[in-house]
């Protein structure tokens, strides 16, 4: 049976119980031997954390934090500014700089503006038998068609976690970074956006399914990106 | 006789040699950061191998102190610089947890489990050190556990860093010493 006590012994060797509580609990411990064991052993598991010794790292971490704050592999000593500063964010562990991940955004918004015209008929587009093989209705042979909806759930947990985390921090990026950031984003909304409403005319259309989850691919990856970059910022 | 005695010379604490680090490291001195990080890095360490695996303490260490290069501009000295540093080391150990989670959530991953009791009980065996018990905390338990008993934040202090009620810290403090002790005893 459990002893409703036990779970204030912490409390008690805190001295976190109020005096009436603490008086009862005193009272306990001189009848419940049980409980008498436990406290010393709380007692001893406290102490030992007091007294746990520093682990240092298996291994010397001083190159790799050298590397990215000077932006190279050799000790230097280098004015702490803005030069110092686009150094750290341009280090090794950080490996989008704000010109690259320019870049990275065009480049995104190329590949989702193109989305939308293929998406509005503009071209075909191969697509991967990477789906389930079903009947036609004709009965003429085998269709493949590719299943892509599978993913979109999980990217859409991504994209609100990624997001939530970028606007928790917002205040800490760079306009211009928040500006090519917000742009992308909205290129690539525009795409998913046009994807989901021409599925919801063609459902079965395993060209569109594989849009849409190329598009939240690539909206997830620009989050990434930019969260990375958030981070190396701020 | 003029000998000078231990007592009559001025032995730098480790603030003092922080402190004229820290102002040449604010002028770009990589040398004087480096010294900075020998001086600190057992510390911090510590604290992430306890906060997180031991494969992402080394990663997220490196971090701490990237970071601080880049924030060394706020340090107003308000407060001695080992302490906040690791304070920040505590803010970005925290928010890195945050990010972990929500993988391991998505890969279907959770926290470690806790062996059962009857599994180790009176097990010389299964004893273990200090580290190695603390792994197999749930990470929850875990977290609290290490800034109350380790680094001995309150439990006001610890709801406000986890964004969890002050009664949520306490019975998770006592989780992970009830888990510990058979451990450790």
């Amino acid at each position: 049976m459990h002893d409703p006590w036990t779970d204030r012994l912490s409390e008690y060797i805190d001295g976190a119980l109020s005096e009436p509580e603490r008086q009862d609990l005193v009272r306990h411990l001189d009848e419940c031997a049980d409980c008498r064991t436990i406290e010393a052993e709380l007692r001893a598991v406290a102490g030992t954390a007091h007294e746990a010794p520093v682990v240092e790292p298996g291994r010397d971490l001083w190159p790799g934090i050298e590397a990215a704050i000077t932006g190279r592999g050799s000790a230097a000593v280098r004015p702490f500014g803005s030069a110092a500063r686009r150094g750290v964010a341009s280090g090794r562990r950080f490996s989008f700089s704000m010109p690259q991940l320019a870049a990275a955004a065009v480049v995104l918004m190329a590949i989702s503006g193109a989305a939308v015209w293929m998406i509005r008929g503009g071209a075909e587009v191969p697509v991967m038998a990477s789906g389930t093989v079903v009947q036609s209705a004709g009965g003429a042979g085998p269709v493949v068609r590719t299943v892509a909806v599978q993913a979109e759930p999980q990217y859409a947990n991504d994209i609100a976690t990624l997001e939530a985390a970028l606007e928790e921090n917002r205040g800490g990026l760079d306009p211009a970074t928040v500006e090519v950031i917000e742009r992308s984003l909205e290129s690539i909304d525009r795409a998913i956006a046009d994807a989901r409403a021409a599925l919801t005319t063609d459902p079965g259309n395993p060209r569109l399914h594989r849009q849409l989850d190329n598009t939240m691919r690539k909206k997830v990856d620009i989050l990434r990106l930019a969260t990375r970059v958030q981070r190396a910022e701020s | 006789m003029g000998a000078v005695t231990l007592t009559e010379r001025t032995i730098p604490t480790i603030a003092d040699l922080d402190r004229e680090d820290v102002r040449l490291a604010r002028g770009g001195d990589t040398v004087a950061f480096e010294r900075i990080y020998r001086r600190h890095a057992g510390r911090i360490h510590t604290l992430c191998r306890r906060m997180v695996t031991p494969e992402e303490a080394d990663d997220l260490t490196q971090d701490v102190f990237i970071r601080a290069w880049q924030k060394l501009e706020l340090f107003r000295g308000e407060s001695a610089f080992g302490t906040w540093l690791y304070r920040l080391a505590v803010n970005l150990v925290l928010a890195r947890r945050q990010t972990h989670a929500a993988r391991r959530e998505r890969f279907g991953g959770g926290d470690p489990l806790v062996i059962p009791l009857h599994a180790r009980g009176d097990r010389p065996d299964l004893r273990m050190d200090f580290e190695a018990a603390l792994d197999t905390l749930p990470r929850g338990a875990r977290e609290v556990f290490v800034l109350h008993d380790v680094e001995g934040y309150t439990h006001e202090e610890i709801a406000d860093l986890l964004n969890v009620t002050a009664g949520t810290s306490k019975s998770q403090l006592h989780r992970a010493r009830m888990s510990l002790r058979q451990y450790l005893r």
